[in-house]
């Protein structure tokens, strides 16, 4: 079950979106105006954040950036119904997990909250902490820190990745996997772009010298995290 | 032959024209400059006073005549420019506003739907699934509207490699409704530099086309690798009765009572954005022939 926080001006789509996902049995608020949404978002510690951009009294983007200020621990899905590539970009770059544009499909958006309780009752499992050497991962508020004491906030697809590899370390995990697991069956990005991905991770993993975290390239197929006690 | 591209062609015409008119403009302002400095040694005889104040009379009224026409045309023409742009953030804003009620009509569309299906009622499933069909229609045509007027504003795209196979299927599946639709390519994994969701509507466009002109349900995709361009072929099995180089013009449809005639206009547009080209050849079974850059995994 996810802890849902609903941010939408537009009545009917809010309050059918409400009903909706409370029928699928996840717990559900729904917030008209930036002020309520902030209200809530103290008061109920949601999960996960449905955020609409344009918002009567702020900018929906302004606000999910507010709320990562404050904490870190929950998922940013973008409702909106502005699709220019600047704005998307815009709202990517806070760590949003997608941005869907209106009119979306529901099976679209039921699809990725799926995805969303997987990854994060997956999580679940994983102690709060994780230390490796002077390497430190908390998965919940998508932090890491590296060697030298400096806190990095993951995205949340960052965060989704190394988790995979680490729940397999020491085993080969192909592109395709990866792909299929973290954008899902509906995204279609280059191998290109996983790599990018890995490459901010394992710049912070050699953050260490004495390499207790390794993410090994495995040619042709794929990567393999590898932990050196 | 390559669609061409008749806003551009008419912006170029009218700079050429411009710089045509502000060279005469300035040939004639130097023919009476040199008229009035050197005539008055030239003319020696008594009539020097009276043709010299002649000639700076006529020129100057002449050249202040050409400079105000000069300046009324440019200020009909920034006019001109501005209600163009006006008129384009008016569409962009209207689609913008319809767009979240259609999402709302959509959501409640689909839940419907969904509570339908435990009902087992064939008719109000149908019923129901036809909403939601026409409610994507509709989605599709202001999605044209607005990238029309986003590129026409000067917008830019946001380029990333994607994979090409898969992104064809899923949009097939979406919306090949009815559609036989076969791919025919050697490799798989071929990836191209694209802005996902004009690339979306590139190939909704197509679909959709054969949809609403043809009668077959026949299409062809050809897919071919040549050094760093990936060249996509798209055929169906339509008859085509209209005049080909007029493909591709805005507002042009040979079959005057279907389409918006922007559909192609704008793919060629979106191509030309993602360094890309649009080819039209056949003569009444049209092939549409999609040129993108390779992506950065096929260059590695």
């Amino acid at each position: 079950m996810l802890n849902i926080l609903i941010v939408e001006d537009e009545e009917n789509l809010g309050s059918t979106l409400e009903d909706y996902l409370k029928s699928l049995g996840h717990q559900c608020v729904w917030a008209k105006t930036g002020a309520e949404a902030s209200a809530m978002f103290h008061d109920k510690n949601p999960n996960l954040i449905l955020m609409d951009i344009g918002l009567p009294d702020t900018n929906g983007i302004k606000l999910a950036k507010e709320f990562r200020n404050i904490r870190k621990d929950f998922v940013l899905l973008f409702l909106s119904a502005l699709n220019d590539p600047e704005t998307k970009v815009e709202a990517l770059e806070i760590g949003a997990e997608d941005y869907i544009t209106k009119p979306f499909a529901l099976k679209e958006l039921i699809l990725r909250l799926d995805r969303i309780l997987k990854t994060q009752t997956s999580m679940e499992t994983l102690p709060e902490e994780i230390v490796h050497g002077k390497l430190k991962i908390w998965f919940r508020r998508y932090e890491v820190m590296d060697a030298d004491g400096t806190l990095v906030s993951l995205s949340q697809k960052e965060c989704a990745i190394l988790e995979l590899l680490y729940k397999k370390h020491n085993e080969a995990i192909t592109r395709e996997e990866i792909i299929e697991k973290i954008w899902g069956e509906d995204k279609f990005p280059s191998n290109r772009t996983v790599d990018n991905y890995i490459v901010k991770l394992r710049k912070w993993c050699e953050s260490d010298s004495s390499h207790v975290l390794e993410i090994q390239s495995i040619r042709s197929i794929g990567y393999k995290l590898i932990i050196n006690h | 032959m390559k669609v061409k591209n008749p806003l551009t062609n008419s912006s170029r015409l009218l700079f050429s024209l411009s710089l045509l008119w502000a060279l005469v403009l300035l040939l004639i302002g130097i023919w009476w400059g040199y008229l009035i400095t050197n005539f008055e040694d030239i003319l020696a005889h008594t009539d020097r006073f009276r043709i010299t104040k002649m000639i700076m009379w006529e020129g100057g009224s002449f050249l202040v005549l050409l400079l105000l026409l000069s300046i009324s045309l440019l200020i009909l023409y920034l006019k001109d420019q501005r209600k163009t742009k006006s008129m384009h953030a008016f569409f962009a804003s209207l689609t913008h506003e319809l767009k979240t009620p259609l999402a709302s009509i959509r959501l409640q569309g689909e839940v419907i739907n969904e509570i339908l299906t435990s009902k087992n009622d064939p008719t109000l499933n149908k019923l129901s699934s036809r909403l939601i069909e026409d409610t994507g229609k509709l989605e599709t045509q202001m999605d044209k509207i607005l990238q029309l007027s986003r590129i026409e504003r000067g917008g830019s795209l946001n380029l990333t490699s994607l994979k090409l196979i898969p992104f064809i299927k899923n949009i097939i599946k979406k919306l090949g409704n009815g559609l036989n639709v076969e791919i025919d390519c050697t490799n798989q994994d071929v990836t191209i530099i694209a802005d996902e969701f004009a690339l979306e509507l590139i190939l909704k466009n197509l679909l959709e086309n054969t949809r609403i002109h043809t009668q077959s349900s026949n299409v062809k995709i050809n897919i071919l690798e040549s050094g760093a361009s990936i060249f996509l072929t798209y055929q169906d099995e339509g008859n085509f009765l209209g005049d080909k180089n007029k493909l591709g013009t805005l507002f042009y449809k040979f079959n005057s009572s279907k389409g918006s005639g922007i559909g192609l206009y704008l793919t060629n547009k979106l191509l030309e954005k993602m360094q890309g080209e649009l080819r039209v050849s056949g003569d009444r079974n049209l092939i549409f022939k999609l040129k993108f850059q390779a992506g950065e995994d096929q260059r590695a």
